[in-house]
């Protein structure tokens, strides 16, 4: 009975157990199983088997299939390529959020920009010059060029599409140590589909609302042994994006490998992103009625997100085109030295409109505009919003990775060279002729009617060289992390940044110089970190990293900054990571305080620029991936930074004491999956964002808000074949994404969109 | 089905074998997976046409000629050439991961598929700490690690991994089979009667009943097998 019993709760052990006794009992030329006697022979000879003659057999597709497969198949990932090489994300002592293309797939983000408005700690300025000014921790990001494609920099301002991303990584914190320059509230780093030894494909299409037509095409196809040719395709055209701009682009992007998992591995790859869309440049905040303070300043919930009071002139273009040409030479399975130049060219025109509410002169009734007389027949005056600029940029770098022992530890070395050249040209308006001046002048509208259809010859306003920005910088680091005691790592870096700027300025009309600047940099940034690893499960880190901001960051200097020094930033973060016992859910937890010392400060009393300034930000942030069951998959991240301060200013700027902009206490975003049956799958989520001010802090708040996002999925043949649908802002609820001053650019409204997604 | 077979090498073949590791040319393990293998495989492996892989993977297939439980447990059609990997170091382990369902053979470009999996320890486990062979089977988790030159069979189809090595080194050879008898249960099954059968015979000769239940044995065979 007892044995009956021991064999019901562990076969495997019994299993083992006859095998033994049935070993003992064979002795020596004694009986032998039936198979073995039919079968001894040569297992040489099996192994050694002639091809099969039969040819019929059907192709077979060869797949290494592990656990941690490509962002197409999962939420949650173990490993980085962010800090350089390819690291644990619990070897990291920085706070990691990982967007896979399994989400941006679900979820149907076809922008960077959708990506990083579902991550905790994100806020975007609706900058003067159109620019997406993206925010992290209430910090810069794009503004100082901490947008990174495969590690390397990507500076230029276009609308970045995800038809070519295995996922986006934002890394919190300072850390200059990596990317050098910049990077004070963090990094964004793209990562590029890579080619992979397997043969497939999928095309997605994609109809919804506002007329929206999406077609990506993702193709592998295993060339050799150990080489493997990607190709991704998306092209993408809408009236509307939900927020009253039009889209019309296309992207195409390929990539070869060769000598993948070789000793000697090379890949070269082109990526090409045209757009060319409309833009929704901004709506005026409003007032309850003309006459009441500027901080009562709110939304205006009497205009629908999709109305647009442009021109049907208006364009945003943009292209971003670079080659990649990297190798990776593996000296031993501990050592891989990785070099990559890049060289890129990216354009920009912008032609757009902003509007006002014409005076009260020119209103119906007489009266300056409030929320009281708001209606169809208010009247808006347009006026020109254009920015035309390029960027010329070649980079290199070389990293190397190695693992050893010495002096009785065990090392993590990282350490790496990289330089970078980055031209900018900056074209203005020159100056119109009478003639011109009539046939460029924008009309007036009227709230009533939205998108009337009214253009102008926009394409034909001349435009020259206002400024010229070129600068040459290389910079050089070392990291070690090494095992002090089983279960500590201790953590060091350092890192060197020289970099050298020049800056021209030019009368548009003559070409004329009229001004010229330049601006030396050589500067540390360090590193340091503990991390505590009691378990392979749990990892505990407190580190602390510097960084610094040049005055070149903006790719513009002028006579009241050229000659100032960067400004320095630090973050402590105390943090963990933490996984379920099958390594199919993650949490991460991070308490972090960012303080920028030195910030840039305008003197009122000598027009100079000083570094006087000095803020912090500090909270909490979190995120949650993964599988809590095997139907039931979800992932989360949130942001929460009770403390922010401006502790010292200068007068003019935002004010001493006053939370910074941009800045709200929480953000954030939830979304899960549940796969009830096998055919079907069901999704939902959350995005949150605390209230925030516009930039330069006005005294007024755009509101916080809460959207939901729905998904319903239905798999036709099994992986082959599935359909779904996204619904995205169900409740159509009306919220300020990009906010300045004195306009704020609407979240998108509710959108319906279908997808028919073949593989193949 | 997870089954341990004992000494299928001989103490001499695995001083042998362990002579010849002492100076193998190692090699990242990395290198003959794919991407996605690379990231949770991080172990050392012998270049599969250098002598000393030559040399162990003869002395394995030997082994295995000489033993009647592998034949009768695996029904074998076709061996995908043995390997021989080393866990130790800051290359210790091999996260979950599920084999190939098929593999082609450097040799001749033949395809095999990977029904059992195989690995045929070449040290004892005193010589290192961690290192188990986890294997997640219908019945849950298991781990095991044998002395030098035993060897165990688990499905191919099961998720498994190699668990960290902290301390020495985990010298073993591995490789996959394709049997005749594709299906896991069934395959169990005649082992099983294959066992019984033995010791029906040994206890009471080669009885009607014996004679009639081998029948069966090949009857059964017969159905299932694919040659």
């Amino acid at each position: 009975m007892s044995r009956h019993k021991n064999r019901k709760q562990n076969p495997a052990f019994t299993q083992t157990s006859i095998a033994q006794e049935a070993s003992k009992s064979i002795a020596p030329y004694a009986m032998l199983p039936l198979g073995a006697m039919m079968l001894a022979g040569s297992m040489s000879a099996i192994a050694q088997a002639a091809p099969e003659a039969n040819k019929t057999l059907a192709p077979v597709t060869v797949k290494e299939k592990a656990e941690a497969p490509e962002g197409k198949d999962t939420l949650k990932v173990e490993r980085t390529t962010i800090g350089k090489g390819n690291q644990l994300l619990r070897d990291i002592p920085q706070s990691i959020t990982v967007i896979t293309e399994k989400l941006i797939d679900d979820r149907n983000f076809d922008t960077v920009k959708d990506v990083l408005r579902n991550s905790g700690g994100i806020s975007f300025q609706a900058a003067e010059g159109g620019e997406e000014d993206i925010k992290l921790r209430g910090f810069s990001l794009q503004g100082s060029g901490d947008v990174f494609v495969d590690g390397i920099r990507d500076p230029a301002f276009y609308e970045r599409d995800t038809f070519n991303n295995d996922r986006v990584e934002i890394l919190r914190g300072s850390a200059a140590l990596l990317f050098g320059r910049g990077s004070t509230g963090g990094a964004v780093n793209q990562v590029n589909k890579q080619p992979l030894l397997v043969d497939q494909n999928e095309v997605d299409f994609t109809l919804g609302s506002h007329d929206y037509r999406r077609l990506t095409g993702d193709f592998n196809l295993k060339t050799g042994e150990s080489s493997a040719l990607r190709l991704n395709a998306m092209t993408n055209t809408a009236d509307n994006n939900g927020a009253g701009s039009r889209i019309n682009k296309r992207g195409i992007a390929g990539a070869y490998r060769f000598g993948i998992g070789e000793v000697d591995e090379f890949s070269v790859g082109f990526y090409q992103l045209e757009n060319r869309n409309g833009i929704n440049y901004g709506i005026r905040w409003i007032k309850p009625t003309s006459a009441s303070p500027t901080s009562t300043s709110q939304l205006n919930g009497n205009l629908d997100p999709d109305a647009y009071y442009g021109m049907a002139s208006d364009y945003n273009h943009g292209r971003a085109t670079y080659g990649t040409l990297s190798h990776v030479h593996r000296f031993s399975s501990d050592t891989e030295l990785k070099s990559t130049i890049r060289k890129g060219r990216y354009s920009r025109d912008q032609r757009a409109t902003l509007w006002n509410f014409a005076g009260a002169a020119s209103q119906p009734g007489g009266q300056a505009i409030g929320l009281n007389n708001f209606g169809p027949g208010t009247v808006l005056t347009r006026s020109a919003q254009n920015k035309v600029q390029d960027m010329d940029n070649l980079y290199g770098q070389s990293d190397l990775s190695s693992k050893f022992e010495a002096l009785g530890y065990k090392h993590e070395l990282l350490a790496g060279l990289d330089y970078a050249h980055e031209e900018r040209k900056v074209y203005g308006a020159q100056t119109l002729t009478t003639a011109q001046t009539a046939a460029l002048t924008r009309p007036n509208t009227t709230i009533g009617t939205p998108d009337d259809g009214a253009s102008i010859p926009e394409g034909t306003r001349p435009f020259g060289m206002t400024q010229n920005y070129r600068s040459n910088g290389v910079g050089i680091y070392a990291q070690d992390l090494v095992q002090i005691a089983p279960k500590w790592k201790l953590l060091g870096g350092l890192r060197f940044d020289r970099m050298q700027a020049d800056y021209y300025q030019f009368n548009a009309n003559t070409g004329a110089g009229t001004s010229a600047y330049s601006m030396n940099i050589a500067k540390w940034s360090k590193r340091a970190g503990v991390l505590y690893q009691p378990t392979d499960l749990a990892s505990f880190h407190f580190a602390y990293g510097t960084s610094f901001n040049t005055s070149g960051d903006a790719y513009s200097l002028g006579a009241t900054n050229a000659s100032v020094p960067p400004e320095e930033s630090q973050n402590l973060e105390l943090g963990t990571r933490i996984e379920s016992a099958d390594k199919r859910f993650s949490t991460r937890l991070a308490l972090f305080r960012t303080t920028k010392l030195h910030e840039r400060n305008t003197d009122p009393l000598i027009p100079i620029q000083v570094l006087s300034g000095k803020r912090h930000a500090q909270g909490i942030d979190l995120d949650f991936s993964g599988r809590i069951t095997p139907q039931w998959e979800v992932f989360g991240s949130y942001a929460w930074i009770p403390v922010a301060r401006i502790d010292v200013a200068a007068e003019g700027a935002e004010g001493l004491g006053q939370r910074p902009s941009l800045t709200p206490k929480y953000s954030g975003t939830v979304w899960t999956t549940y796969q009830i049956t096998p055919q079907i799958r069901i999704g939902g989520g959350l995005n949150f964002k605390g209230k925030q001010q516009p930039n330069r802090n006005p005294g007024f708040f755009s509101p916080s808000y809460v959207t939901a996002d729905l998904l319903a999925e239905y798999t036709v043949i099994e992986d082959k074949f599935i359909i779904k649908a996204n619904v995205t802002n169900v409740a159509n609820k009306l919220y300020g994404d990009a906010l300045y001053t004195s306009f704020y650019v609407p979240g998108a409204g509710r959108e319906l969109q279908i997808t028919a997604k073949i593989k193949f | 089905m997870l089954l341990h077979v004992p000494q299928v090498l001989a103490a001499d073949d695995i001083r042998t074998a362990q002579a010849l590791l002492a100076d193998a040319p190692w090699t990242d393990g990395r290198a003959s997976a794919g991407p996605q293998a690379r990231e949770v495989k991080n172990n050392e492996q012998l270049p599969h046409d250098c002598e000393a892989a030559q040399q162990i993977r003869a002395l394995v297939t030997r082994g295995l000629d000489r033993s009647s439980l592998f034949f009768s447990a695996t029904l074998p059609k076709k061996l995908f050439t043995p390997r021989i990997n080393r866990y130790g170091g800051s290359s210790n382990f091999y996260g979950n991961h599920v084999d190939n369902a098929v593999r082609i053979l450097p040799e001749n470009g033949q395809r095999v598929r990977t029904d059992i999996s195989c690995t045929v320890f070449l040290n004892d486990p005193a010589d290192y700490d961690g290192g188990e062979l986890e294997i997640q089977d219908t019945y849950g988790s298991q781990r095991v690690k044998f002395a030098a030159g035993d060897l165990v069979l688990y499905p191919g189809t099961s998720v498994h991994q190699v668990r960290p090595v902290t301390r020495g080194q985990r010298l073993a050879c591995f490789f996959w089979i394709e049997s005749m008898v594709r299906s896991d249960d069934q395959r169990r099954l005649l082992y099983e009667l294959d066992m019984n059968l033995l010791r029906l015979r040994q206890e009471h000769g080669e009885t009607e009943v014996a004679t009639a239940l081998t029948g069966t044995y090949h009857n059964l065979l017969r159905m299932w097998a694919d040659t």
